[in-house]
């Protein structure tokens, strides 16, 4: 019989931003990967997460595939991330600079960037934290300090100014953060072009909830977004990024000491992965981790559901 | 095809009676485009106009009802491409696949597994709902007798898989066909013949959607209302693609053929990753080969959280909640029943190390904000729900702490509760931790 296949006419297209020689991520025209509608670009990146302070709140078998003394040293572990994890791009999550941790300097901070950027060859995406004031001093001396291009995080609609000109100076990528929200998202894209900040260097953070704590929210957000990217709305092209690994490894689901359930590592893994690939299949075109297995699972996804399409391999 | 409220109001009798309890037949066309009333309650509807609603309200895709124990589980009757158009109805149901060539022993355990898998989920209780029973030993009575087991010992819906016409025959006899599902029959024309009164469900597979749609005719041609679709794939891209097109065939372009309940076959070497391809993009069942408690557990929340109506949000039942081990002198925290509000509250007090009451307030699901400017979360009704909770049990100190945004219930509290001290939390879950270790000590 006959079947004539139902396709869709999209009009826009994903920005797409190129990290660094081998990481290119978005460009698509489709949801991914909708190959049978259209072009899809670039295959999606996995980056993972490192911090600039030990991770005392992680559950230990995490600890343990990492090792602890890998994770006492933020260079260590990048390198572990890069090279034996295979990550695509690097995530430093400097938790350690709030006020009320360590407190690290934005000097200190804007050194310990650099000793990453130094140790590794892939994109890395620089996230402070703290209140704005503290963020904001962070902002700028790592985009001013940074030896190479960073992707700098987070731009928030009431505090986007600082981060804004310092990127805009330095000539770095900037990620806008909106509260899983379709219309602030869209508002702080423009806020930010309106600095004369070019679109072309945003990457857009919808803010992930966790499977079980929210996920839906943010599944339907992005796809909200990609929507009114293909129906060409020209503020809201940015790939997106999620961070998965921070909204997994702390809930309960995955404490619960129940064999009954599968081994605690196995589930925690199975728990990142799953979260991971929904977003993915609703629009992330980079996907934030923990754990190396992780990788290899996300990995493994988006090769079969990449494979007949012309897009791209990350990393090669 | 769905109608507009202006195309259904040309087919009414515009005679405003309101015997529909819609003052005007303009409002009953706009319930009915809703969804939210029927045409039956029009005393006066004509004939023509019930008929074109009838079809109209129609779901593009069948519907399929199952009896799940005392409860009916239906799957299919969708009518979206994304769940925020309107929602997605009927959640995908997961079934494992068992094999008659257990022993008897082995296949009771394995049984067991299976019927002990439950977790409890904001208000829900997550669980496979199906199982399905592969024929390998191709030994009627061994497969029987292993049907008979299942049937006894568990109210799950059954997939009859690899049967032939006479243990179909034989099968049918035994279990109550609510409860049925065949999926790779061995002769479809026989079995057919059998199942033409009681029209038990019946997986058509094909090796492409060409192929499929052409069973999908013949069985029609026999009157077959209830269809199940699956195709074969190499790669998770093709089920992608089947599944899409399979959807958009029928939603959009309203093509009947197309129009049933997709059942996708997990691969065995990636199981997981098939699964949430299925639950994320249209399939209404999806079989796992493997039970493994890892990844049944994350798939059951995905699917959990896909369905989610989302104008209606999940709520957490109003009442007190431990987070950690509290004791008499933990902190005792209020919030609303919004379930994404409580997700992060009480996460952000498992971040802060202390120990917490947490009293959840029934505000119909709304967040802090938006609960008190539509008066759900008033100094009265948090009041009432403090007393209401039991909590004075258990504590042995007369302090709440509540959320910053509304401080300004605080002195409609206070008349409300005389005796304690209302202290004003941070505005940000964020921000508890730190609140927690400076205030609470």
């Amino acid at each position: 019989m006959e079947f004539e296949k139902p396709l869709a006419e999209w009009k826009g297209q994903v920005q797409e931003i190129k990290l660094s020689d081998k990481v290119i991520i978005g460009g698509e025209q489709v949801f991914p990967n909708y190959s049978f509608d259209g072009k899809c670009s670039n295959k999606p990146a996995v980056a993972i997460e490192i911090n600039d302070v030990f991770p005392e709140n992680w559950p230990e078998n995490l600890k343990e595939i990492w090792n602890t003394d890998t994770l006492k040293s933020p260079v260590e572990r990048a390198k572990k991330a890069e090279k034996e994890f295979g990550a695509d791009i690097i995530f430093f999550d400097m938790i350690g600079t709030h006020q009320d941790r360590e407190n690290i300097s934005a000097n200190q901070a804007a050194e310990n960037m650099n000793a990453i950027l130094k140790a590794v060859d892939t994109p890395v995406i620089v996230r402070p934290d703290g209140n704005f004031e503290k963020q904001n001093k962070i902002f700028a001396k790592c985009c001013e300090l940074a030896e190479r291009q960073i992707i700098i995080g987070s731009a928030k609609e009431d505090n986007y100014r600082t981060i804004t000109a310092s990127a805009l100076a330095g000539n770095h990528f900037i990620i806008a953060e909106a509260p899983i929200d379709v219309n602030i998202q869209k508002q702080l894209n423009i806020l930010i072009t309106q600095m004369n900040f070019p679109l072309e260097r945003i990457i857009m953070d919808p803010m992930t909830g966790g499977l079980g704590y929210g996920f839906e929210y943010t599944y339907s957000v992005m796809e909200r977004i990609r929507l009114q990217t293909f129906m060409d709305d020209p503020f809201m092209i940015p790939p997106m990024v999620c961070c998965v690994g921070q909204e997994t490894w702390k809930i309960k689901e995955i404490k619960i000491e129940d064999e009954k359930y599968g081994s605690k590592p196995e589930r925690g893994i199975n728990w990142e992965t799953t979260t991971a690939i929904g977003l993915i299949l609703s629009g992330a075109n980079i996907v934030v981790v923990r754990h190396p297995e992780s990788v290899i699972k996300i990995k493994n996804f988006i090769d079969s559901i990449y494979q007949k399409s012309d897009c791209l391999q990350q990393g090669i | 095809m769905a109608l507009t409220g202006l195309q259904i109001f040309k087919l009414l009798p515009n005679k405003n009676c309101g015997e529909c309890d819609v003052p005007t037949c303009l409002a009953f066309a706009m319930k009915l485009a809703g969804k939210i009333a029927e045409p039956q309650a029009c005393p006066y509807i004509s004939d023509e106009a019930m008929e074109i609603l009838g079809a109209a309200q129609t779901p593009p895709i069948k519907k399929i009802i199952f009896k799940n124990g005392e409860k009916e589980i239906s799957i299919g009757a969708e009518t979206v491409m994304f769940r925020h158009e309107k929602t997605f109805v009927n959640q995908t149901l997961i079934a494992l696949e068992m094999t008659d060539n257990l022993s008897a022993e082995e296949f009771e355990n394995e049984l067991k597994r299976i019927e002990s898998y439950k977790y409890e989920r904001v208000g829900e209780r997550l669980e496979p709902e199906c199982i399905s029973l592969k024929n390998v030993s191709d030994d009627k009575n061994n497969y029987l007798l292993k049907l008979e087991t299942i049937q006894s010992k568990t109210e799950k819906i059954i997939i009859l898989s690899d049967c032939n016409a006479e243990i179909i025959k034989e099968a049918m006899q035994l279990v109550d066909n609510k409860r049925l599902i065949l999926n790779k029959v061995e002769d479809l024309s026989e079995t057919l013949n059998i199942i033409s009164d009681t029209q038990t469900p019946i997986v058509l597979s094909a090796k492409n959607i060409e192929e499929l749609l052409e069973k999908v005719e013949k069985c029609e041609a026999q009157n077959f209302k209830n269809i199940i679709l699956s195709i074969d794939f190499n790669n998770l891209n093709e089920l992608l693609e089947n599944n899409v097109l399979l959807r958009r065939s029928a939603i959009e372009k309203g093509f009947k053929l197309a129009g049933y309940p997709i059942l996708t076959e997990c691969t065995e070497e990636d199981e997981l990753h098939s699964a949430i391809l299925g639950i994320c993009k249209y399939s209404s069942i999806v079989l796992l080969k493997k039970f493994s408690g890892a990844s049944l557990f994350p798939l059951l929340t995905l699917r959990q959280n896909i369905f989610t109506d989302p104008q209606k949000p999940l709520q957490i039942d109003p009442g007190i909640y431990q987070v950690g081990e509290p004791d008499e002198s933990s902190p005792l925290i209020v919030t609303t029943n919004f379930s994404l509000t409580y997700f992060i509250v009480s996460g952000e007090i498992e971040n802060s190390i202390s120990p917490a009451w947490l009293c959840i307030v029934d505000a119909e699901g709304m967040s802090v904000l938006t609960a008190w400017s539509a008066n759900k979360f008033s100094g009265e009704i948090v009041g009432k729900a403090i007393l209401n909770s039991g909590i004075e049990e258990k504590i042995n100190h007369k302090k709440v702490i509540i959320p910053g945004y509304v401080a300004i219930i605080r002195g409609e509290l206070e008349d409300k509760l005389p005796e304690w001290e209302i202290l004003v939390g941070p505005q940000e879950a964020a921000d508890i931790p730190k609140y927690l270790k400076e205030i609470w000590k």
